[in-house]
C-alpha cells in the first residue's frame, strides 16, 4: 500500500536561492516567448482599448 | 490611478499591463511550496513566488521612474489576494550583479504604493554558502490564520536565525 503521510523535507538555504533564481530565468524566458504571440498581441489591443476608453 | 492591466491567469497567475511608453511589464505568481524549507506545512501550497519582469521594452533603455507602474503593481497584489486568500508570497532579489538594494527599494515602492488592505511585508536576508546575501521578502495578510508559523519558517531561512547557530 502507498504511503501517502509526506515526510518532511527540508531545504538548505542554497537550494532555495537556486530554486528561486532557477524560476526567474524560466520565467523570463516564458515571457519572451509569450511577446511573441498573438496572444500578447490580443492582449495589448484589449489594453489599449481599455485605455482609449478611459479617456 | 493606475494603468489597466489584465488578468491572464494559468499555473502561474500571469498579469500584464502596458505603460505610457508602451512598455509590457509581467507579474506573476509562481506556485513554490519549497520556499520555506519544508513542502510538508498545510500552508505550503499557498506559497507563491513573486516576479515582476520587463516583457517588453521598445526603448533602448532601462525604463524611467513611472510612478502608475507602482501603483499598478499594488492593485495588481491586491487583486491576487483577493482571488487567493490565504496566499503567501515570497520575493527575491537576484544579488548577481549587486543590484539587489536597487531591487529591494523598487519592491518597497511597489508594496507601499497603496497598502490599504491587510496585508504585512516582512524582510530578511538569505545567504549562500559563497557569502552572497539575497533580499527576501515575505508578503502574507495579517489574518492568515497560520500567520505565526509562517513568518517563524520564513525567520527560519533568514540570516538573523542562522547567524546565531
Amino acid at each position: 500500500m502507498e504511503n501517502t503521510i509526506k515526510k518532511p523535507v527540508f531545504k538548505s538555504a542554497d537550494e532555495i536561492i537556486q530554486l528561486m533564481l532557477e524560476s526567474k530565468k524560466q520565467s523570463k524566458i516564458e515571457s519572451q516567448e509569450f511577446a511573441k504571440t498573438q496572444e500578447f498581441k490580443d492582449m495589448l489591443l484589449r489594453l489599449r482599448a481599455i485605455k482609449k476608453a478611459e479617456k | 490611478m493606475s494603468y489597466a492591466y489584465e488578468f491572464r491567469g494559468g499555473l502561474n497567475n500571469n498579469y500584464g499591463f502596458e505603460t505610457d511608453l508602451n512598455i509590457v511589464y509581467g507579474v506573476k505568481f509562481r506556485p513554490s511550496n519549497y520556499l520555506l524549507g519544508d513542502e510538508t506545512t498545510v500552508y505550503a501550497n499557498h506559497i507563491y513566488e513573486f516576479i515582476i519582469e520587463i516583457v517588453y521594452n521598445p526603448l533602448s533603455k532601462n525604463p524611467p521612474l513611472d510612478k502608475l507602474v507602482s501603483k499598478t503593481i499594488s492593485e495588481i497584489i491586491k487583486d491576487f489576494y483577493y482571488k487567493k486568500n490565504g496566499a503567501v508570497c515570497i520575493y527575491i532579489c537576484d544579488s548577481a550583479d549587486g543590484r539587489q538594494e536597487l531591487r529591494r527599494r523598487k519592491f518597497d515602492d511597489w508594496f507601499y504604493s497603496e497598502n490599504e488592505y491587510g496585508l504585512m511585508k516582512i524582510d530578511e536576508k538569505i545567504r549562500d554558502s559563497n557569502g552572497t546575501l539575497y533580499p527576501i521578502s515575505l508578503i502574507i495578510q495579517i489574518n492568515n490564520p497560520y500567520f505565526l508559523e509562517i513568518v517563524d519558517g520564513f525567520r527560519k531561512i533568514g540570516i538573523h536565525y542562522n547567524d546565531g547557530k
